[in-house]
Parts: C-alpha cells; structure tokens; sequence
C-alpha cells in the first residue's frame, strides 16, 4: 500500500490564486485542500489534520496571523507557511508572527513553493 | 466602415499552439488592450478592448488599419521606434514579464500607461497595454488609485506578480497601475488570470 500523500491546506481570498497553488501541489502529489477565510481554514485544520498550511496574510475578515497564532496554540504540529506581498516588519501591524511560522515573500514560483513545501515535511 | 466586421476576439493561427494553458475568455474580456506578437512582431491576436479604445479616442480607422499581419512597429518611428524594437525582442526571449511605464501628459491632464509583455516561447509574446490612471495636472495618483480599486469589504486586491490592481466592480479585470503607488496595510496580493498563466499554467 501506497503511503498517504501529505496534506496541504491553503488559504487565500483569490480563488484564482488558490486554483493555481493548488494544481501545483497537486501535479506533485500533495493532497490538497482550500479555504477562502481564516476562519473557514481554522475549522478545517480541526477536521482534516492538514501536515502543512500556506496561509496568506491579508483577507477581508480574519487575517492569517490570526489564524497562524490560533494553529499554533490549537495545533502545534501543523507547520505553518506564511505568504505575502508584504514586508515582514509590515506585517507586525497585525500582531507578532509565530515564532514557529515560515515567511514567504509574494511573488513566488512554483518551484520556490514546492521547496518550501518540501523543507516543511521532511 | 463596418465596425461589425472588424470588433472582436481575433487569434492568428501562428499564436495558437503557443498560448494553451491560457484563459482566453478573460484575454478576450480584459478591458486593457491584449495583443499578441510573433517572432516578427506582427500582430496575431488583439482582444476587443482595441476595438473599444479606438473608438474611444476618435481612432476608429485603427479597426481596419491594425488588423492580423500588421507589424506592431508600424505605429511608431525614429528612435522611438528602435527603442520598441529592441525591447520587444528582447522581451520576447526573456524569463520574466517586461514591463515599462510611460507618461502621456498634458497641460491639464496626467496620464500613465504600462506595457507588460508575457514571452510566449518561439520569440512570440502577448502585449498588455493599460491605462494607470488620468488625472488632474495637481492630482494625486496614490489617492486616485485606492478610491478606485477599495473592494466593498475594504481590501484592495492587487496582482503579486504585475502589480495590476483587480477592478471592484468587474473581478475578472484587472487594470495597471505604477510603482508609485506604496502597498498600504489593506492591499492583499492575489494573481491575475495572465500570471497565472504565465508562473503556473
């Protein structure tokens, strides 16, 4: 029997963004799932024990330091990849980032995210 | 002049082939002018928003002057002219989209516009030709900007990867915008169909 693929959950307010990672990770062999808010994903790292988020920063509601920080109390094991267009020290504004969290910066390739990725599984 | 015969989504047989993995109906809805190039840099595709424009301007004898085969250096000269050349070539066989910003201004009005050109492969490329924004002489272009692109729930969407900022009222439309304007705390960085294609098809 085959080993279970790890899971990735992305999180993104673009759905053309999140269709994009996803048929990336996908063409790879991670099982991939999608939330359009931090809340949303939050509920979903409950149900579906993801081994990876990816999560951008900011959304209309929720932002995903918010959700990087409840992950990292609720589910320590699941590593967390924040993605953004924004500076690091931009981002304080939205409250520290986890120091268990990984940045990277927008715009990326496919290649960088699946090194990431990659990194974070091993 | 039959605007009828001439309005519309045309694609040269050449580009064909070369432009799968793209999202033709949002090429052909874009509002900002699309056109697609060959290794010569004759005109094989145009989206109607060349059709739209030229009417616009008063230009509509563009709709049978600038059809398929023409070669986009046609419209310009001189030095001008050997600058868009070498760009387009050059542009053509790089690994990144090219993009370059020029000002038309006049003594009332300021006017940005923003060429991005996608390479294709086989020295082919699409040409994005976008407006940044039309203002007063004592405007100001970051304000301009951010009134127009605010979405109802208060972010600004903006493409990671060109910088185009997507429209509020239309989300399949992204328009372009200029490196002056700073990404503040309520810009979210999404991708554009073009990109998209481009960095994941």
């Amino acid at each position: 029997m085959s080993p279970k693929p790890p899971t990735v959950l992305l999180v993104d307010d673009d759905a053309l963004f999140l269709k994009a990672l996803a048929r990336s990770l996908s063409s790879w062999g991670f099982r991939v799932l999608t939330a359009r808010s931090a809340e949303s994903a939050l509920d979903m790292t409950r149900e579906h024990r993801p081994d990876v988020l990816v999560t951008d920063v900011v959304m209309p509601e929720k932002d995903g330091v918010w959700l990087a920080t409840q992950v990292e109390a609720l589910h320590p094991e699941l590593r967390v990849l924040i993605v953004s267009g924004h500076k690091p020290e931009t981002l304080q504004r939205f409250g520290p980032l986890p120091t268990t969290a990984r940045f990277l910066a927008k715009p990326f390739g496919p290649a960088r995210l699946l090194a990431e990725v990659q990194e974070m599984i091993v | 002049m039959n605007t009828a015969l001439a309005r519309g989504f045309r694609v040269g047989q050449p580009l064909q082939s070369l432009l799968r993995g793209y999202d033709l109906d949002s090429i052909e809805d874009d509002d900002s002018i699309i056109i697609g190039l060959d290794a010569q840099l004759n005109i094989q595709l145009l989206n109607p928003a060349w059709d739209v424009q030229a009417e616009q301007f008063g230009a509509s004898g563009a709709l049978q002057c600038w059809q398929l085969g023409r070669c986009i250096l046609d419209a310009v000269s001189g030095a001008e002219g050997d600058f868009y050349r070498a760009a387009f070539v050059s542009a053509a066989h790089g690994e990144r989209p090219w993009r370059w910003a020029y000002d038309c201004d006049d003594e009332h009005t300021r006017r940005r516009y923003l060429l991005v050109s996608y390479p294709l492969g086989q020295g082919a490329q699409l040409l994005v030709h976008s407006k940044v924004y039309e203002m007063a002489v004592d405007g100001s272009p970051a304000q301009a900007i951010r009134a127009r692109y605010r979405q109802d729930d208060g972010v600004i969407v903006r493409c990671a990867y060109c910088a185009r900022f997507r429209h509020p009222a239309r989300q399949s439309l992204w328009e372009a915008t200029a490196e002056e304007t700073r990404d503040t705390h309520d810009v979210s960085h999404g991708i554009c169909h073009l990109c998209a294609s481009f960095h994941f098809g």
